[in-house]
Formats: structure tokens, C-alpha cells, sequence
């Protein structure tokens, strides 16, 4: 009897299918085992982790090292992945306006339209011109009401404009009441001395008027080339509970795309697409060139700077000029980031058009003889490079139970998302295409405008809730926990995520159910439609329908519900997927190891 | 009070305060008991049959529960578990009997066996790190009526709602089911151990042996 | 005095004088929450907080004394109140101590009394 082990050694993990083999029987699986990898995959650093592994996987067996006889390593395939954002659109305020500022607290109700005056001014106000008074934080809310309520009946004050937060403090002690706007950061840049409008609703309201161009036109009596002009700014208060419009003279809100430098794909023909057309665009023209050989970016741009990086690690990775090495796949999406907005007097953001971009990069072997080599003289146990790593992956993943073949692995990982397909010719086929788990964090990262990937990353990965109490959280699927202990004042009322070390509170203002919909949105947009390529590409008829069996394999198929969003849309082509179960017991994991011993023992 | 005194005791209170964290959601898991000082005698007692008493619910164990195995991956010990889980069937006004699998040590096949053995045709499988199944005969092995497969999150209290909850499959009812914390951090901290309770539990595995009728004793 | 609309309850102690609860109270008035306000012999600010709490219907109260603004709630024990911070810091910490108290009544997150 034999005891063999299979190693797979990953980008991340390493991992261990101990076996024994008896002539003539099926292999019996005695231990597995999975460790971090040491150092980059495919170099001589690998061999601790290689080591610890197999201690693991040793210990649970109860056996030891010396009674190997003979251990496989997987030939891998270096595959390199990198992501990058491109902002596409900008919003910039030309002249004083403010849009997207929306207070917690403002004061009053209704309509004000006035000009605008610097508090300490009116006494030098004129009777009959309706006035908005705009106050600096050098005046206290007494003073500022006190002032207002002075000139009641003899100036027409019809607003206020509030540096500091004192929008209810100030209208409770106003005799006759207005629209009040507070925290203006910027309130130096207000223009004086200009026609301007202010509307507040009412508390859980949205205002009608300075959110229709026509309102506005009929406030500021516009010319109907000037209600066009006003059409981006009524459209940026949409949702506001507040807004302030002032009519400058060369006052305006413009959109503006951004060039951000274009993509040239190169296949059987070659095409050149700008990247500000958008994701939709770029991957049209990408999928027009036929298989893709090489794509390159505009030098001196974000995307070009990203497709230069991945060749260089890989260059180093595989000692090769970075010049020859090719970008086979790219894979763009349309998304949308918080900018702050460019002359905006109130720290306002706003939602702007933008392209991430995932590319990635691949070469043909690593140098896997070489590390097998020194493993054996450092081991004294002859290891030896099994067959190629996708044809092992698929071996493994047929010991999910139910599957069957023509199967198809998807294995999703960080950097890329790897398919192979086995038909009942017995011969494997694969594909790598960009975008995976670090696309799904940049996407998450970009659309809800954190600051940190950290955050963006606990939000991929653990669910949310909501406190509501002192005493309780709200799962997002809307099932309530209790707790003995009150929950810290820093978590109270907000949204969190369910680390398994404890709640971690986001510094997020959207509700919990927008922030769900981002994280499954970017984990569909990458892995669903990563799947579909991938099937698609490998299917003999170009028809994910051909293929039966798909199973995911891999770390990002241990989300939490990546492999369900999957399913379900693969169950649409009546695929059956799922995440893989492999020899019945691991799950996803093992798929390369398990396969590697089974490989031997079938050549044997 | 005097003065001082009341300022030193609201600082101290101010100071434990600053160091308060957020609890992880999962709560506290059982941890060792300290007064399980019952250990669990099973033994065989021939070829498990099939019932025909339809008030009965069979509960399969894996091949090391209660023997090589004594406790669940949260450290819950193994006696504990099978009283939760028979005074929830019993509460329920049912019977129960025990049969052990050694051809699998897959919790759905442990299940589905018992449950085909079961004269109301509904049983459970548990496997020593704690992870159960509810089954009934009639579903297919791979599905099941209840899966509790994350084994650390489950406590006392839960053994016991899957008993009850068993019984109430068995007389019929539709009972909802019974409410797991997710928690899908605790399959990669607990993954090695879990591997390890598994291998344990294979390890014991013996094809050609017949699944067990079981007697159990608390002693 | 006692009026039934629901409020927080704010009790001080008699040596507070009015001027150093303003900014306090405008935190309170700010967020649009009603408040009452006591005057109390009791030294100890924990307590005035926790019977306060009591009172309040909204199950919010507030003490402030011994240059301590303490806010807690009717649930917790008057030993571990849910907020403590040192009253007059500055204009901005007292308004934001106020307005803590009337966000705990409004179910919103609150921000950090400490950080300046």
C-alpha cells in the first residue's frame, strides 16, 4: 500500500489530499489539509508551506513524513489579475450654487425668494425688496433671530443661509417664520447682492420646486434657453429635503465627460475604443476582434498604467521581458462614484459616471521542476509535477457528489476567474478572464464611496445588520438578535457589518438595503458574468446550455452567496451549478490536490 | 459621599466606558461545561431493523459520536447532546431509538438511514463535531428537511429545538424551522479543526459492517 | 411643572448655574426633541442621570453635575450609563452631548463627544 500525497500550491493556500493506495482499489482518502502559502507561488519560498501542510495533513492521519512514498505537485499557471477605476464624468459648478447638500437639520418650510444680503447689512436694506440673509458663524442664533425679528414689518425677509447648524435653534425664536438652509461650509463663497431661492419640505419630504426647471424658471423668471440651462442643477436636487439656487450671471452647473484615454484590442482584427463611452461600449468592441491576443492601454493614463503593471510582476514572475507578455482578457463595467463636486460651497457630492476595469495576464509555466526538484532533495521523498493544473481541478471536482461529465469547473479567485471543461472526449479545455474577488471589492469600494478597502472588503464578505436599540440588531434579512449587554455608543443606530470578531460600523450614510443591493450587484456584474463567459468560451457550440455540470471551486466560492447568485442565474440556461462538494466532504476546496492523487493512480 | 470620592468612582466609570468593543454577533459558544460529570455507554445491540411504531423518531450517530468522540466542535458534551435532543422528541410525546452508521460518515446518508429505519419515517443524523440533519424517507439523500451544518454555532438550546422540532415531523406538523444563527466566518475558522473531527470520525468507517441498533446509557 | 408630553428629563444639580447648560440644551432643541429640566440637591451625576431616565417617558434622562454631563437610559443601571462626557469642554462638545441624547430618542447614530 502506497500513501501519496497531492499539494496544490495556490496564489493563497496550499493544500494537501493525503491517500492511500492499494493495487487494484480506489484511493482512500485518510487527510486533507490547507495552509496559507508561503511566498509567491512557484518559488523556492513555497517549500515551508508545502511543509506545514503536510504536517497537518500528516498529524490528522497519524502517520509521518518518512512514510510517504511519493508526493505530486500541480503545474501552475501563473495568471496575474489587477483592477482600476476610471472616473468618467465630472460635475463642476462654474459660479456659486449649491447642489447635493441636503442638512439634517434645516429650519422652516416653504419657499423663499429674496436677494442675498450679509446679516450685518440689514440696516442698509431697502423696504419692499424681499431679502435672504446669509450668516457667517460669527453670529450666535440669538443675535441672528434677534436681528431678523428687528426689522419685522419694515424689511421683507424672506430665507436664511446658515454657516453654523442652527437651522431649528433659529427659526423657534423667529416672530414670523422662513425657509432656513444651515451647515454651509463655504458660506464665504455665496455670492451677495444676487437673486437666489430656497425651499425646505417637510420632515420624510422632498422638494417639488427647485427640483423642476420650471419651477425655477417661474421663480427667477427665466428665458426658455435659460430653463435649459438650469436643467442639470434641478436635476442634481432631486431627493432633497433642502435646496438653494442662486441666479448668477454666468452661474451654471455643467457635466462634463472626462477623457480617460482609449483601449486597442487586438485579435484577429484590431480595434481602438475610448474609454469614456462607457463599459457597455468597450465590450462590445472586445468582443468584435475575435479571440483576443494583446490589449494595450493609452500610455500615461490610469488604464494604461494598470495593464503596464501586470506585465511587469508577471515579467518578474516568469523572467521574461514585460514587453512580449500579453493582455488576454479584459473585462470592463459601468459604475458609479461619489466625487466631490468641483466648486460646490458645501463639501456636496455627487454620483458620477465611471468604468472599472479588470485585465489580467498569463503565461504557460511556471517553474514548477525546478522547486519539485529541490523539494526532493530537501524532503528525501521523490515529489514530481502532476499534469496540468486545470485537468487535476476537474478530476477533483468529479468527486462532488452528483456530478457527472461534460462537467465545467469555474474556479473563482481574487485576481481571476479561472473555467475548464471536461467532455466525454476526455480532453480538458480552459480559459482565464479577468475580474474577480478584488474587482467585486474595487466595485463596492467605488459605488458606496468608502474610504478604505478594508471596509469595502468586510462588506463583501459578512453580512449586515442594523442596530436599533441598545439591545438589538436587525440582520439584513430582517431577523431580529437580542443581546444581554448594550451595544457601544459607536455602533448604535448604525449600519454594520458582522465580522466574527465583532460589529464593525460603516461610516455610511445610505440605508442598510442600498448598501446589500451594491455588494450583490458587484458580486453579479463580476462572477455571473464571468460565468457566463467562461461557459460560453468553452462550450463546443459557443452555448452555455451544452454544458450540464458546472461547479465552483475556489476562495470566492466560499462566499456567502456568490455560488448562490451562480445558481441561480446559470439555472436560467438549465445548468445545474453549485458550489463543489469535493470526495463529499470539503467543499470547495481540494479540488487540485484530491485530483493530482487520483490522476497518478489512474495512469498507474 | 464626599465630593472626591463620587469624582474617582464617575472617572472609573468613564475609563471602562473608552474600552468597550462591539460583541461578535455569534454570542458565546458553550464552551466546557463544568458539571457534566455523566459520560455516555453505548453499546451494540445487532442489526438495526426497521420500526413500525410510527410515534418514533431514530436518531443515527456517526461512527465516533459518544465513543472515540466525546464532545462537539464547541466543545459540548456528548451526553448533553442526545438529552437535549431525546427531551425534545419526548416533550413532543414521541419514542426514540439510536442506531449507529459505519458504512458513511456523511450527516445527510446518517440521516436518510434513519430515517428509512424510522416507523414514522423521519430521522436524525449527527455527526461528532455536532453537525445534524433532520431527514425523512422519502426525500432524496442529498436533500433533507433541516440542515445544521455549521457545528460551532450550535448550542444546547438548539439540540433541543431539533428534537422537538423531529417529532413534530414525525406526528405530521409543518413546524418552522428551527432558527440558525449564520454565521459564514465559521466555517473557515473552524475548517481545520472540523477536518481534523471528520477524519477522526472516517477513520472508524467499516464498509462491510451493518448499521447498529444502539443501547444508551447515561452513567 | 410636570407636564405630560413625552421629553427628555434633564436634571442638574443646584450648584449648576443655567449659563454652562446652554450649549447643552441647544444641542437638545437643535434635534427637535422637547426637554424638561430639574433642579436637584443630589451631587452625584450618575444618579441624577438614572432618575431622570426614569421620569422621562421617552426613557431618556440627562445629569449634569460636578462638571459631568452624564446621558443614559431608563434600561441601564444608574452604575454604567450608556454616555458620559466633562461638561464645558467646549460649545462643540456640549452641543453634540445634548444632541446625542435626542438622537438616542431618535434612533440615529451618534456622534463622538471626544473628538474635536
Amino acid at each position: 500500500m502506497a500513501l501519496i500525497a497531492g499539494i496544490d500550491i495556490g496564489n493563497a493556500t496550499t493544500e494537501v489530499a493525503l491517500a492511500e493506495l492499494s493495487a487494484g482499489a480506489t484511493p482512500v482518502f485518510v487527510a486533507s489539509s490547507i495552509v496559507a502559502t508561503t511566498g509567491i507561488k512557484g518559488t523556492a519560498q513555497n517549500t515551508q508551506g508545502v511543509f506545514q501542510a503536510l504536517t497537518v495533513a500528516l498529524e490528522a492521519a497519524g502517520r509521518s513524513l518518512a512514510e510517504i512514498d511519493l508526493i505530486r505537485i500541480n503545474e501552475a499557471a501563473p495568471v496575474i489579475g489587477d483592477v482600476a477605476m476610471e472616473t468618467i464624468s465630472e460635475t463642476i459648478i462654474t459660479e456659486s450654487t449649491m447642489i447635493g447638500h441636503n442638512p439634517t437639520t434645516p429650519g422652516g418650510l416653504g419657499i423663499g425668494v429674496g436677494t442675498t444680503i450679509e446679516i450685518g447689512n440689514l440696516g442698509r436694506a431697502v423696504a419692499g425688496t424681499p431679502y435672504i440673509v446669509v450668516v457667517d458663524r460669527s453670529y450666535t442664533f440669538d443675535d441672528v433671530a434677534s436681528r431678523i425679528n428687528a426689522v419685522n414689518g419694515a424689511i421683507d425677509v424672506t430665507g436664511a443661509i446658515l454657516q453654523r447648524d442652527d437651522g431649528v435653534l433659529i427659526h423657534n425664536r423667529l416672530a414670523r417664520k422662513i425657509p432656513i438652509v444651515d451647515e454651509v461650509s463655504l458660506i464665504e463663497k455665496v455670492p451677495i447682492g444676487m437673486l437666489a431661492a430656497i425651499e425646505v419640505a417637510e420632515v420624510g419630504r422632498i422638494i417639488e420646486t427647485l427640483a423642476n426647471p420650471y419651477g425655477i424658471a417661474t421663480l427667477f423668471d427665466l428665458t426658455p434657453d435659460e430653463t435649459a440651462s438650469v436643467v442639470p442643477m434641478a436635476r442634481s436636487l432631486v431627493g432633497n429635503r433642502s435646496a438653494v439656487v442662486i441666479k448668477t450671471p454666468k452661474g451654471d452647473v455643467t457635466e462634463r465627460r472626462i477623457p480617460a484615454g482609449w483601449l486597442q484590442f487586438i485579435g484577429d482584427r484590431t480595434a481602438e475604443v475610448d474609454v469614456d463611452r462607457g463599459a457597455e461600449e468597450i465590450m462590445r468592441v472586445a468582443g468584435n476582434v475575435g479571440p483576443i491576443r494583446n490589449v494595450r492601454g493609452e500610455p500615461g493614463t490610469n488604464v494604461g498604467g494598470m495593464m503596464e503593471k501586470v506585465r511587469v510582476v508577471m515579467g518578474r514572475l516568469t523572467d521574461r521581458d514585460p514587453a512580449g507578455i500579453e493582455v488576454t482578457d479584459l473585462l470592463a463595467v459601468d459604475t458609479q462614484v461619489p466625487q466631490k463636486v468641483t466648486g460646490g460651497l458645501a463639501g456636496e457630492f455627487s454620483l458620477e459616471a465611471a468604468v472599472g476595469i479588470a485585465a489580467m495576464v498569463k503565461a504557460d509555466r511556471l517553474q514548477m521542476q525546478r522547486l519539485a526538484h529541490d523539494m526532493t532533495v530537501q524532503f528525501g521523498i521523490p515529489v514530481e509535477v502532476g499534469g496540468v493544473e486545470a485537468d487535476m481541478a476537474v478530476r477533483g471536482a468529479l468527486t462532488t457528489p452528483g456530478s457527472s461529465i461534460p462537467i465545467a469547473i469555474l474556479d473563482m479567485g481574487a485576481g481571476s476567474t479561472d473555467a475548464c471543461v471536461l467532455r466525454g472526449d476526455g480532453v480538458a479545455h480552459s480559459i482565464h478572464l479577468a475580474g474577480a474577488g478584488n474587482m467585486v471589492t474595487l466595485l463596492i469600494q467605488s459605488e458606496l464611496g468608502l474610504e478604505s478597502s478594508e471596509d469595502a472588503e468586510n462588506v463583501k464578505r459578512y453580512p449586515l445588520a442594523r442596530v436599533e436599540t441598545l439591545f438589538n440588531i436587525r440582520h439584513e434579512d430582517g431577523t431580529v438578535e437580542f443581546f444581554d449587554n448594550p451595544l457601544p455608543p459607536h455602533v448604535f443606530a448604525r449600519t454594520v457589518v458582522l465580522h466574527p470578531e465583532g460589529m464593525i460600523p460603516l461610516p455610511l450614510r445610505q440605508p442598510l438595503e442600498v448598501i446589500r443591493q451594491v455588494r450583490i450587484r458587484a458580486k453579479q456584474r463580476v462572477f455571473v458574468t464571468n460565468a457566463l463567459r467562461a461557459l460560453c468560451a468553452v462550450s463546443p457550440t459557443s452555448n452555455v446550455r451544452d454544458i450540464a455540470h458546472v461547479v465552483l471551486v475556489g476562495g470566492s466560492a466560499l462566499d456567502f452567496e456568490i455560488p448562490q447568485l451562480v445558481t441561480k442565474a446559470l439555472g436560467e440556461y438549465r445548468v445545474v451549478a453549485g458550489r463543489a462538494n469535493i470526495r463529499g466532504t470539503e467543499g470547495p476546496r481540494n479540488a487540485v490536490a484530491t485530483g493530482l492523487v487520483l490522476a497518478w493512480e489512474e495512469q498507474r | 459621599m464626599d465630593e472626591k470620592t463620587l469624582k474617582r468612582i464617575i472617572e472609573d466609570v468613564m475609563k471602562e466606558m473608552a474600552v468597550v468593543g462591539a460583541p461578535a454577533p455569534t454570542g458565546k459558544p458553550a464552551g466546557r461545561t463544568d458539571n457534566a460529570t455523566t459520560s455516555l455507554v453505548i453499546s451494540e445491540c445487532g442489526p438495526a431493523e426497521r420500526g413500525t411504531n410510527p410515534r418514533e423518531v431514530v436518531i443515527g450517530l456517526a461512527a465516533a459520536f459518544g465513543g472515540r468522540q466525546t464532545q462537539t466542535i464547541i466543545g459540548l458534551p456528548h451526553d448533553q447532546v442526545l438529552r437535549e435532543i431525546c427531551a425534545g422528541i419526548e416533550e413532543e410525546g414521541l419514542n426514540y431509538r439510536f442506531i449507529r452508521s459505519f458504512r458513511t460518515a456523511d450527516v445527510g446518508f446518517i440521516a436518510h438511514e434513519a430515517a428509512k429505519l424510522s416507523g414514522s419515517g423521519i430521522g436524525i443524523g449527527i455527526q461528532s463535531r455536532g453537525t445534524t440533519v433532520i431527514h425523512q424517507k422519502d426525500l432524496p439523500p442529498l436533500s433533507n428537511l433541516e440542515l445544521f451544518s455549521q457545528s460551532p454555532l450550535i448550542d444546547l438550546e438548539t439540540f433541543r429545538a431539533i428534537g422537538k422540532n423531529a417529532a413534530k415531523y414525525a406526528k405530521g406538523e409543518s413546524p418552522s424551522p428551527v432558527p440558525v444563527r449564520n454565521d459564514q466566518m465559521a466555517r473557515p475558522k473552524y475548517q481545520a479543526i472540523a477536518a481534523l473531527l471528520h477524519i477522526k470520525e472516517t477513520q472508524l468507517l467499516d464498509p462491510n459492517k451493518k448499521t447498529q441498533e444502539l443501547r444508551v446509557e447515561y452513567r | 411643572m410636570s407636564n405630560d408630553r413625552p421629553s427628555i428629563r434633564l436634571r442638574i444639580n443646584d450648584r449648576v448655574d443655567q449659563a454652562s447648560i446652554a450649549e447643552v440644551l441647544h444641542g437638545i432643541e437643535e434635534e427637535g426633541v422637547p426637554v424638561e429640566l430639574t433642579r436637584h440637591a443630589e451631587l452625584n451625576p450618575l444618579l441624577l442621570a438614572h432618575e431622570a431616565s426614569l421620569e422621562s417617558r421617552l426613557g431618556i434622562g440627562i445629569g449634569i453635575s460636578l462638571e459631568y454631563v452624564v446621558i443614559t437610559t431608563e434600561k441601564l443601571p444608574a452604575g454604567r450609563p450608556y454616555l458620559a462626557a466633562v461638561l464645558n469642554r467646549s460649545d462643540s462638545s456640549d452641543r453634540k452631548a445634548g444632541a446625542n441624547a435626542a438622537r438616542l430618542v431618535k434612533r440615529m447614530p451618534l456622534s463622538d463627544m471626544n473628538a474635536e
